[in-house]
């Protein structure tokens, strides 16, 4: 009996990269953010990777940005991690920055990064919607 | 002028090690020993920002990695400074295979014994640093 073997193209995954800011909040939202996607809003369709691999990483992390369509998410305004990840001259950068979106808002974060607040914490699932937003265009154009 | 001591974890977002570290970290620079030692985001390095480089030129480094990639030592040396120390939570975890943490970013009971046990290891190693200076 022949095999029925699927010829479709992969399925299209989002990479989402978060600076992981150690001093401010807004780095431990990003954290928060990307694991809430990955593991209960686009499972399957997300993956992350470790920020600071763009720099030491291997060869095939160092050009991560080539293969993968990828949502960076910074804390603040430095980008760190959006100019970290354009330096890869891969494939455009999709970047999105927790002070900006909160600041359009109105919402203001309690600045303890390691105890995040309930108030704190309510803020990730409006991070997060707007991320999986993006991440579904994404998808939907490459489809 | 008297060193402080830079604790940097990793950053990692795939494993409970990075956020074992990271809570270490946090427990240390904000609650133990907050007049002698600092943190500084790892991202900044990865970029280069020059207030950033300095503070680690000017004092202590200590790096708490989460996985053998060993991010933030390999981050620090590339910017021309040698760790102090380099600690890694892989380690810890080997050490204890009884405590299995049980999310990334929520560790759980387990998880949480293990943040201890690394902040212990941390104020052991910042503690010796700050007596050279003394």
């Amino acid at each position: 009996m022949a095999m029925n073997i699927n010829m479709g193209k992969k399925p299209t995954r989002v990479a989402i990269v978060p600076c992981n800011g150690e001093e401010l909040c807004e780095g431990s939202l990003t954290r928060l953010v990307t694991r809430k996607i990955l593991e209960e809003k686009r499972p399957g369709q997300t993956i992350t990777m470790c920020m600071p691999l763009f720099s030491t990483g291997d060869e095939k992390q160092r050009t991560f940005t080539h293969r993968i369509a990828t949502i960076t998410l910074d804390g603040c305004d430095k980008k760190c991690c959006a100019n970290s990840a354009a330096k890869q001259q891969g494939r455009p950068i999709h970047p999105f920055v927790v002070s900006e979106i909160l600041e359009r808002h109105g919402a203001q974060l309690s600045g303890d990064p390691q105890n995040l607040t309930d108030a704190d914490k309510k803020l990730v699932d409006l991070l997060a919607d707007e991320i999986v937003a993006e991440v579904d265009r994404i998808i939907a154009q490459s489809n | 002028m008297e060193r402080k001591v830079v604790i940097l974890p990793c950053s990692g977002i795939g494993k409970p090690t990075g956020e074992i570290g990271r809570q270490a970290a946090y427990h240390v620079v904000r609650k133990l020993r907050p007049e002698k030692t600092g943190m500084v985001c790892l991202a900044r390095l990865v970029v280069d920002d020059p207030a950033a480089i300095a503070l680690l030129k000017d004092n202590y480094v200590i790096t708490l990695d989460g996985c053998p990639d060993d991010c933030a030592k390999k981050n620090v040396e590339r910017l021309g400074k040698s760790v102090d120390c380099a600690l890694h939570v892989a380690d810890l975890l080997d050490q204890h295979p009884d405590l299995h943490p049980t999310g990334i970013v929520n560790l759980g009971d387990d998880g949480l014994k293990l943040v201890q046990l690394m902040t212990d290891q941390v104020v052991s190693q910042v503690d010796q640093m700050i007596a050279r200076e003394d």
